[in-house]
């Protein structure tokens, strides 16, 4: 029998810096696929409440742009962090996970996803082209994961995704 | 000890507040601090990058001066923006459900800065190991009262939800009132927490008041000197964070002056600018440059109002007075209880309003005065009084911007705090340690400054001090939490 696990997907980034919105539309993507269990939030960063919801999943997937020119994608798996670099309002997704784990005793699998971007130094909203094109790759290779909602395809897929 | 060089030392950045800044602290011969300086090293510009838009951007637009406490921006840009359109009086549903959005700000805001950003420094002491000292380290030793800030934070995020649309960024406010009422479902959802908040929101009270006056010794001598304070206050005096006329009084609490219609600030408030700082030091016309300084924030409030309109926090502020003999509190470490004194007063605020029908109004906007084409505006965002001043054209488009955010208010009162803290604690040091430096932090910290909204910073902060010689050259640095490394 497979494992059926609920999924957390939280988009970070701001939409009206270009490519810095990768995360917020790739949560726009996995809510408008409207899959059972799926959950998907955007945001522009991420804040110590959002370790309740966390705690909730199975699964979570923290998606955010990222400058690294290699490849249109990586997933990766991340690990609790509870290093005292927490300086300002914002978290950390390693830094969420510790927290969650030290409250509730245990976190969630968990992987970022990073999607290229091409241009973060504008006022703009919407994406680039390159960046598009590279958000449609990132959703063409989690959507069947996100569908099968397998934690072992998931940890399968790091292998082959995770160039970091 | 005699030391033979006189030193500087650079805090930067500052921790655990938004944004990034600095500290210097010089040393004469005697190892004795001659100069403490907090430096805030970006520079805004949103004054500049609003020249030119249509009007009705502003108050989305300026919400991206931050991320975090951005609802503040949204108000008081919306309350300038109503004079532009006719309204100087919104219909009564927008003001409240504006009120609504604002103490739920209120809440979050001062529940995020006294459980996750302060309550470490409290809770394992100021000198503590600074891989204890920050939020992991209360979620492990304290995590009912972590799982209590990140609770109460979620609920205030929720009630802006509701008003603005959105929990970051909303648009609920528009130029003459609101785009949406509150639905029943949405005021029971709400109502629903509000007991437990209340609970959550008097044990905070109760922390920071214990606190308090178990290190009476210590805070009577940690960045207290006697001050001005300003803030809005209701026409009866009483404390308003939404709007009312400016008050400010001495620190005696002798009245300086009261209920200035906002439009009239620059004939009381300068902004003066100092060479070194790219934040502004605005001071009381009357008083000038040298003494007229002032704070604002929770600690200037429950100073300056002459009381509270909701019966919890009420009852708390007189306590908080008690301690000085209803004279204005000078404590910088007495921010915390005044902070949450007002998450008592903003719960109590959101349960009175959820339970007003008027949130169920249906006349939402109102633009049947005549316009303007200057307005001025004021708010008590958490950190302290927020001016925005726009002038626009007859084509509708900003000619003029000028903000005054609250930390920029609270400039000179944080670099007396840095000095004197700074004096006490490094001053005469034969080696400074991260524990010395985080007391000056600390300092920082009670003023909860957004050092963002002062100027525009994001990113990671980390602490180096550097010194230097009688003649500017660096003899030693320490990044923290690492040894000192020479560098001659």
């Amino acid at each position: 029998m497979i494992p059926i696990a609920s999924i957390l997907v939280l988009g970070f980034g701001n939409p009206g810096r270009a490519d810095d919105g990768l995360g917020p539309a790739f949560a726009d993507f996995v809510s408008a696929l409207g899959l059972a269990r799926v959950q998907a939030e955007s945001m522009y960063q991420l804040q110590v409440e959002d370790s309740l919801e966390l705690s909730l999943s199975d699964i979570v997937i923290f998606v955010d742009a990222t400058t690294d020119p290699q490849a249109a994608f990586h997933l990766c798996p991340v690990s609790a962090d509870p290093s005292p670099s927490f300086t300002s309002h914002e978290v950390s997704p390693g830094g969420l996970l510790a927290i969650a784990k030290a409250l509730h005793g245990t976190a969630p699998d968990a992987y970022l996803l990073t999607i290229r971007g091409h241009e973060f130094n504008c006022f703009r909203e919407g994406l680039s082209a390159g960046a598009a094109e590279d958000l449609a790759e990132a959703a063409a290779h989690l959507q069947p994961l996100l569908e099968a909602r397998d934690p072992e395809l998931f940890r399968a897929a790091v292998s082959a995704l995770c160039h970091g | 000890m005699t030391q033979t060089k006189s030193k500087r030392l650079v805090i930067e950045p500052v921790t655990r507040v938004e944004g990034h800044g600095k500290v210097t602290i010089h040393l004469d011969n005697e190892g004795n601090v001659a100069e403490a300086r907090l430096h805030i090293v970006e520079f805004r510009g949103f004054e500049r990058f609003m020249q030119g838009r249509p009007f009705w951007e502003l108050p989305v637009a300026v919400q991206r001066l931050c991320g975090i406490c951005p609802v503040s921006h949204h108000l008081c840009a919306s309350k300038a923006v109503d004079f532009f359109v006719g309204a100087g009086h919104v219909p009564v549903t927008a003001e409240k459900m504006r009120r609504l959005m604002h103490y739920g700000q209120t809440f979050q805001s001062h529940a995020l800065h006294f459980f996750h950003l302060s309550s470490p420094d409290l809770l394992f002491g100021f000198d503590a190991d600074a891989k204890k000292r920050n939020v992991f380290g209360v979620a492990a030793e304290f995590p009912e009262l972590a799982k209590q800030g990140i609770l109460m934070r979620k609920f205030g995020q929720e009630v802006i939800k509701a008003t603005a649309g959105k929990k970051v960024h909303g648009t609920g406010a528009i130029p003459g009132g609101i785009n949406k009422n509150l639905t029943i479902l949405e005021r029971d959802t709400l109502l629903a927490d509000v007991p437990q908040m209340k609970v959550w929101a008097r044990s905070a009270v109760e922390l920071a008041k214990s606190y308090t006056l178990e290190n009476v010794e210590l805070a009577k001598d940690f960045g207290t000197f006697p001050s001005s304070h300003m803030c809005l206050v209701r026409e009866d005096g009483a404390l308003d964070l939404y709007d009312g006329g400016l008050r400010a009084i001495d620190s005696e609490g002798e009245i300086i002056f009261d209920h200035v219609d906002n439009q009239d600030y620059l004939d009381y408030i300068v902004e003066g600018v100092k060479s070194w700082s790219y934040m502004k030091f605005p001071f009381i016309k009357s008083i000038g440059p040298e003494n007229g300084w002032y704070r604002v924030g929770p600690l200037a409030r429950i100073n300056a109002c002459t009381y509270i309109d909701t019966p919890e926090a009420e009852a708390a502020r007189k306590e908080f007075m008690a301690v000085t003999n209803g004279k204005p509190n000078p404590m910088s470490l007495a921010y915390h209880w005044a902070r949450m004194i007002e998450t008592l007063h903003a719960i109590e605020k959101i349960e009175e309003l959820l339970n007003d029908s008027d949130l169920q109004g249906t006349e939402l906007v109102d633009t049947s005065g005549e316009r303007r084409l200057e307005a001025v505006a004021i708010i008590e965002a958490p950190r302290g009084t927020l001016f925005h001043h726009y002038r626009i054209n007859e084509d509708d488009q900003v000619e003029m911007a000028n903000l005054i955010v609250s930390t920029t208010s609270n400039n000179e009162p944080m670099n007396r705090a840095v000095r004197a803290v700074a004096e006490k604690y490094i001053g005469g040091a034969k080696e400074v340690t991260e524990g010395m430096l985080n007391h000056v932090e600390v300092a920082i910290r009670a003023y909860d400054p957004c050092l963002s909204c002062a100027t525009h910073a994001m990113g990671q902060m980390p602490l180096v001090v550097e010194l230097f010689d009688a003649a500017g050259g660096l003899v030693d640095r320490r990044a923290k939490g690492l040894a000192l490394e020479a560098l001659a």
